[in-house]
C-alpha cells in the first residue's frame, strides 16, 4: 500500500529532474512535506531526544529527503530527523508494537490506519495541548491522528476518447455505453464502494454507512473493465498509454495529468471523495512526546502554502487557504469543492475497513 | 574436520532461514483463533479457493507451455553446431540478467492497447479493435512463460546433452523411423531432465508474486500476493501463516514426489558417467 505522501515526493522530485521546479523551491516543498522549519524551543523542551524516525514511503524522494533535510536539521537543533522509507503500513506498525520493538515515531498513514489500529491500542493518542486543533479543519483532529493535508479520489478521463462527451459523476463512470474504454480504480478500494453506491442512486450525503454487499454487486457490474492502480505513478501511467480512458485516482495525479496533457486529461471534484492525510504515532514510540513538537510545527500556513501551491495538496489549517485565495479551485478543502464531494466518513471505516478491502479484492479479482 | 567447513553454512541457514520458519509455523498455530480456526479458514474459505484455483491454474498453463517451448529449444541446442549453440546460449541467458520488473513493464509498453504488436494487428487488418493482451490472464501466463524459459531449457539441455547419439543412429539402422526412434529412445532418455524441469518451473511458478501484480492489471491475485496482502494490510496473520505453511508443503510435496524421477545430477553439473 502506497501513500499520498510518497507519491507527492516523487511528484516534486520529477518536476526538480524535469526543470519545471528549482532546487530551492524543492528544499521549501521538502521542508514543508515534512515539517521541517526550526523550532527554537523544540530542541531545550527535548533535550534528551536524539533522534525522530519518520516512517514514510522511500522511492527516490527518500535520498533527497535525507540529503535536503535532515543533515541541516541535525546540525541546527542537534536533533536528527530520520528517515524510514520501508512504508508503515498496518501490519509493519502492528508488528512493532506488539513485539513491543518500536522504531518509528511518526508514521504517514490515512484514516484507515488510525480508525483500525487506534481503538485496539496500538496508536498513541495525539496530545492536543502541543498539537493544535484550531490549525485543522473542524472534524479531522482524530483522536490518534492529526490531519496533516487534505487529498481527493476524483473522477478523471481522457477527453479525447468520448468524441467531445463528458463525464460527471460516477454514473457516467459505470456507463461503458456512452464511455466506452477501461477505467482505473485503487486497488485498496478507499472510494470506490462509495463511488458505487452513488453510481447505483444512493444519494451522496447517504452513502454512508455503506450497504457493501449493494456496493459490490455494482462494482461486479464494472468489472470486466477495471484495471487497478497500486501506486500513484502507475495511476498517471496507464492515462498516458492510453491504456484506460476514466479513473478515480488521487487529485494531486489528477492536476497532474492535466496540467502535463494541456488539458487533454480532465478531472472533476464533482462527487469526490476526500480523505485526511493523517499521521499517527505508534504506542511506545522512542521520542515520545517530542514528537508532538514536530506534528505542531507542520500546521504552520506558511508551509502548508507551498504544499497546495506545488502538489495542489489540500492544506489542513484553514488559515492557509486565505493566503492564496486564487487556488481555491484546485484546493479539494475549498469550501465549494467541499460542497460537492463525500468526506470519508470515520465512523464507517474504523468498524470495516480491513472487511471492505478483502471482499473487494476478492470481488474484482473472482 | 570437514564438519568444520559446512558449519558456517549450516548456522546460516538455521537462525536466518529454519527459524523465521518455525516461527511461520508457530503464527499459523498460535495466531488469531489458533490452529484450527486459522487452517479451517484456509480451506473453507470461498476467497481463498478461488485465489488457490486461479494459481493452480495459471501454474498448470505456464508450465505446460514451458516445458514444451524448452524442449523444443533445448532439442534444436544439442542438434547446433557449437557455435550457433553460443549464439543461442547467450540469447537464452541475458534475460536472466534483466529484473522481472523491467521484463513485465516491457510487456506492458509492448502488448498494450495502444501498443506496437496492437498496432500491427489493427494495420494489417487482422483485427479492428485492439486485442487485450495484457492487464489480463493471458499476459500474466505470457510473462510468467518467459521468464521461466532459461530454467526449462537448461536442464533439459544438461539431460539431453547426456544422450549418446550413437544410440539413436543404432535405432535407425535397426530400422526404426526418425519418429520412432525419437520416441521409443530419445524422449524416454530424455524423461528424468523433463522431470528435473518440471520442478524447478512449477514450484518457482507457484511463488510468482511481482508479474501477476503488475501484467494481471490488479485483477489476477495469485497466492503469493494474497499472503503479502494478508500480512501487510494486517489483516490475518494466523491465516497468511496457514497459507503459507500450506503452500510450502505443497511444495516440498513435488519436491519429493516428482523429484524422486528427476536427473538432479546432471542439471547440478555433475554427472554419473
Amino acid at each position: 500500500m502506497t501513500s499520498i505522501i510518497q507519491d507527492s515526493l516523487a511528484i516534486v522530485a520529477e518536476k526538480v529532474r524535469t526543470g519545471q521546479m528549482s532546487r530551492r523551491r524543492f528544499m521549501q516543498v521538502l521542508a514543508a512535506l515534512g515539517a521541517a522549519g526550526a523550532l527554537p524551543n523544540w530542541c531545550e523542551a527535548n533535550a534528551q531526544t536524539k533522534e525522530i524516525i519518520f516512517s514514510m514511503w522511500g522511492g527516490d524522494a527518500e535520498e533527497v529527503y535525507r540529503k535536503a533535510w535532515g543533515a541541516p536539521y541535525e546540525e541546527k537543533a542537534g536533533v536528527a530527523i530520520q528517515f524510514d522509507g520501508s512504508g508503515p503500513t498496518r501490519g509493519k506498525i502492528r508488528a512493532m508494537v506488539e513485539s513491543k520493538n518500536v522504531t518509528w515515531d511518526v508514521c504517514d498513514s490515512g484514516l484507515g490506519t488510525q480508525s483500525s489500529l487506534g481503538p485496539e491500542g496500538l496508536l498513541e493518542p495525539i496530545d492536543y495541548t502541543i498539537v493544535d486543533k484550531n490549525k485543522i479543519v473542524p472534524g479531522l483532529a482524530y483522536q490518534w491522528g492529526a490531519t496533516g493535508y487534505i487529498y481527493s479520489s476524483v473522477l478523471t478521463w481522457d477527453s479525447k476518447a468520448f468524441g467531445g462527451e463528458e463525464p460527471k459523476t460516477w454514473v457516467d463512470f459505470w456507463d461503458v455505453k456512452r464511455f466506452p474504454g477501461k477505467r482505473v480504480v485503487w486497488k485498496y478500494m478507499v472510494g470506490v464502494l462509495e463511488a458505487a453506491l452513488i453510481a447505483d442512486g444512493v444519494e451522496p450525503s447517504k452513502v454512508y454507512p455503506i450497504d457493501m454487499d449493494r456496493a459490490l454487486n455494482k462494482i461486479k457490474e464494472l468489472k470486466e473493465h477495471l484495471v487497478l492502480w497500486d501506486n500513484g505513478a502507475s495511476s498517471q501511467q496507464v492515462f498516458r498509454d492510453g491504456e484506460v480512458t476514466m479513473g478515480q485516482i488521487w487529485h494531486t495525479r489528477s492536476t497532474m495529468l492535466a496540467d502535463e496533457s494541456q488539458g487533454r486529461f480532465k478531472y472533476t471534484f464533482n462527487q469526490g471523495i476526500v480523505q485526511p492525510g493523517v499521521w499517527v504515532v505508534p504506542k511506545g514510540n522512542p521520542a515520545g512526546k517530542a514528537v508532538f513538537e514536530f506534528l505542531a510545527s507542520m500546521q504552520e500556513p506558511e508551509k502548508q502554502l507551498i504544499l497546495l501551491k506545488e502538489l495542489s495538496q489540500g492544506p489542513a489549517n484553514p488559515e492557509t487557504a486565505k493566503l492564496a485565495p486564487e487556488l481555491a479551485s484546485k484546493n479539494p478543502g475549498s469550501p465549494e469543492n467541499l460542497a460537492i464531494q463525500v468526506f470519508q466518513n470515520e465512523e464507517w471505516y474504523a468498524k470495516n475497513h480491513q472487511e471492505a478491502e478483502k471482499r473487494f479484492l476478492d470481488v474484482v479479482s473472482s | 574436520m570437514y564438519v568444520l567447513f559446512v558449519l558456517p553454512a549450516a548456522l546460516l541457514l538455521f537462525f536466518l532461514y529454519l527459524l523465521p520458519l518455525a516461527r511461520i509455523l508457530m503464527i499459523s498455530a498460535t495466531d488469531g483463533q489458533g490452529f484450527v480456526a486459522n487452517y479451517g479458514a484456509v480451506l473453507t474459505s470461498a476467497p481463498i479457493h478461488r485465489m488457490v484455483w486461479t494459481t493452480v491454474e495459471i501454474c498448470a498453463i505456464t508450465t505446460l507451455a514451458t516445458l514444451l517451448i524448452s524442449y523444443l529449444i533445448a532439442y534444436v541446442l544439442v542438434q547446433v553446431s557449437e557455435r550457433t549453440r553460443m549464439w543461442m546460449m547467450l540469447c537464452i541467458l541475458v534475460p536472466l540478467w534483466v529484473s522481472v520488473l523491467v521484463r513485465a513493464f516491457a510487456w506492458i509498453a509492448v502488448l498494450n492497447n495502444s501498443g506496437p504488436v496492437n498496432g500491427l494487428l489493427q494495420w494489417t487488418g487482422l483485427t479492428d479493435e485492439p486485442v487485450q493482451l495484457v492487464r489480463n490472464q493471458f499476459g500474466v501466463m505470457l510473462g510468467m512463460v518467459h521468464y521461466m524459459l532459461p530454467f526449462g531449457i537448461l536442464p533439459l539441455y544438461a539431460a539431453m546433452k547426456g544422450i549418446d547419439p550413437k544410440l539413436i543412429s543404432a535405432a535407425r539402422a535397426l530400422g526404426a523411423r526418425p519418429f520412432t526412434a525419437f520416441r521409443r529412445v530419445f524422449l524416454p532418455l530424455s524423461l528424468p531432465g523433463l522431470y528435473s524441469a518440471f520442478v524447478i518451473v512449477f514450484i518457482f511458478s507457484l511463488g510468482f508474486y511481482v508479474t501477476p501484480a503488475i501484467l494481471g492489471g490488479g485483477r489476477i491475485v495469485m497466492i503469493a500476493e494474497y499472503i503479502a496482502l494478508l500480512i501487510s494490510q494486517g489483516y490475518d496473520w494466523g491465516i497468511a501463516a496457514a497459507l503459507a505453511t500450506m503452500l510450502l508443503s505443497v511444495v516440498l510435496a513435488v519436491v519429493f514426489i516428482a523429484g524422486r524421477f528427476a536427473d538432479w545430477d546432471s542439471v547440478l553439473g555433475g554427472s554419473r558417467r
